[in-house]
């Protein structure tokens, strides 16, 4: 469609851009500035200050925290990476046709469920007083039941849980569209298993493997609920740091730079993403 | 393609195991006697008592389908105005509004709540059900305008310059031939904006005020604070409320595509 055949402004147009125009400048990009000037003062003070910027790196709370979800956040990018791969392999390749809409369907249902939900399914399940826990001491695995909520490693797996889906879609996408024959020609040939992986599906899938790592990077490293309810007092995640900042201290200003803070490294490790794979951003979302 | 047992089937229906596992133990523990994660026998008491006992709860679900349905409904038609426009018009600005309609999508939901308390506290406007509904327009508009722009897009416009060139008005062409077009984009445009405004919790967190509790946020301090399994029997509620509404959004979807 090319432009030339697009009507000129009259004034109805008007009608058509102005609501939505006005509606995200107003609550999207005005509050974005606004949180933006706001992490560069300070309460009571007139003036431009790096204080809350200095605070950051300052206290190593602060960064450790910010350190800590960074390397979480990409150490689940990979484990989801790991785990779609050979799921999209077995539904695309392997599972007859008939039966892949069904095994679709069995997949996706659980991330119809909101997030919250999908959480507390979890937490009945390892809780101390918990499912499995009731299991293994009826068993006679376990002497006395053991708190498995509240670790690093549970809320990794919540983490893994909550956005798997997010790196298996686009991998199918691609997957889908990959020639049989490629990989029956490799088989014959002799290759391995692990060289067929490596030298065939994975570069073929490359372009669905990087949507899916920028959208599951994002939505963990941006994630509250599953951190919060599943990690423990150690395992805080640099969300909830924003929170106690703007909710629990008040201290809005602090809270603004962690903030941005948080969508500059964002926006560091997608772009580095994308420049790795030399892919545009608008075709990853979609 | 067939081949000896591979390793991909067993990753696949190990992880079918792990996501439906969760699930699966909500269902069952609802219809558990006791309150304790041990089986005493079989029972519906808090299904009863979610229906009838939960005046809270039912509070909390007015509030959550008032804010879904009138978000979600402002939503769709700013959004499909906007997207009219951006298809339909030539001017200046439509980069800027494409820019604008991406952001909410990327940036994390944790930074539009506290960007908006900010901004509501700036303009003195009080924390309440409206800074909620405020709130979850901002975040469903870009879903409505890309995907009933997507649908024009894919559409051939020559049938709005034949319907021009036959004589139709332009108020004609966009309600005859425009708005037919891009029906089955503000269908899902809706359906997904009430999705997205029922299950949202971090933003809601942030904008909401008192007495202006959502049910996601209800189901929180209810996990966070003690449990109670009341919250099972509304999980399978909800999980078969979102599964059927979610399963006919895609049929209803079919069903358009297939006309």
């Amino acid at each position: 469609m090319t432009t030339s055949k697009k009507k000129t402004i009259k004034w109805g147009f008007f009608i058509f851009f102005i609501p939505v125009f006005l509606w995200l400048s107003l609550l999207i990009i005005l509050p974005q500035l606004e949180l933006l000037r706001l992490s560069f003062m300070s309460t009571g003070k007139p003036g431009f200050t790096f204080k809350n910027y200095l605070a950051f790196f300052r206290e190593p709370i602060y960064w450790l925290t910010f350190v800590r979800t960074a390397m979480y956040s990409i150490l689940v990018t990979f484990i989801v990476m790991a785990i779609a791969l050979p799921v999209s392999f077995y539904i695309t390749k392997i599972a007859r046709v008939k039966a892949s809409g069904f095994l679709m369907v069995l997949l996706l249902v659980p991330f119809w469920v909101s997030e919250l939900i999908r959480v507390y399914g979890w937490m009945i399940l390892l809780r101390e007083s918990g499912v499995i826990n009731q299991v293994l001491v009826n068993l006679g695995l376990f002497k006395q039941p053991v708190e498995m909520l509240y670790n690093d490693a549970t809320m990794i797996m919540g983490l893994v849980y909550t956005s798997m889906l997010f790196m298996v879609i686009p991998i199918i996408g691609v997957m889908e569209s990959l020639d049989d024959s490629l990989i029956e020609a490799a088989y014959d040939l002799g290759a391995k298993k692990i060289t067929i992986w490596r030298t065939i599906i994975i570069p073929y899938c490359m372009s669905g493997i990087i949507s899916g790592a920028i959208i599951v990077f994002m939505l963990v490293l941006g994630s509250y609920l599953t951190p919060n309810l599943m990690g423990g007092k150690n395992s805080l995640w640099f969300t909830e740091q924003i929170y106690n900042q703007i909710i629990i201290y008040f201290n809005w200003n602090q809270g603004a730079a962690f903030g941005f803070l948080l969508l500059i490294l964002s926006s560091l490790i997608i772009w580095v993403f994308l420049k790795i794979s030399g892919q545009d951003l608008k075709k990853v979302i979609k | 393609m067939k081949r000896r047992p591979s390793f991909s089937r067993s990753v696949f229906f190990t992880t079918i195991f792990f996501l439906s596992l969760p699930l699966f133990v909500l269902v069952l523990y609802s219809f558990n006697e006791s309150k304790s994660g041990s089986w005493t026998g079989f029972s519906v008491r808090w299904y009863v008592k979610l229906f009838t006992g939960s005046p809270q709860l039912w509070h909390a679900f007015g509030n959550s389908a008032i804010v879904a349905l009138s978000s979600a409904l402002v939503a769709t038609v700013i959004g499909t105005l906007g997207a009219v426009a951006v298809n339909w018009y030539k001017f200046r600005l439509r980069k800027y509004l494409r820019t604008i309609t991406f952001l909410p999508m990327i940036l994390p939901e944790i930074i539009i709540g506290v960007s908006l308390l900010i901004f509501f506290a700036g303009i003195g406007l009080r924390l309440s059900l409206f800074t909620v509904f405020v709130a979850h327009v901002s975040f469903n508009l870009p879903f409505v305008f890309l995907l009933v722009l997507a649908r024009l897009e894919e559409f051939d416009i020559s049938i709005i310059e034949a319907a021009r060139d036959l004589g139709a008005s332009e108020t004609q062409t966009l309600l005859r031939v425009i708005l037919p077009i891009s029906m089955p984009g503000i269908v899902s445009g809706f359906l997904t904006a009430v999705t997205l405004s029922l299950e949202d919790f971090v933003i809601t967190f942030f904008v909401t005020g008192p007495g202006a509790t959502t049910l996601p946020l209800y189901v929180y301090s209810a996990i966070r604070f003690g449990v109670s399994p009341v919250i099972n029997a509304l999980s399978v509620v909800m999980i078969l409320g979102t599964v059927v509404l979610t399963w006919s959004t895609r049929n209803f979807l079919k069903y358009i595509a297939a006309k």
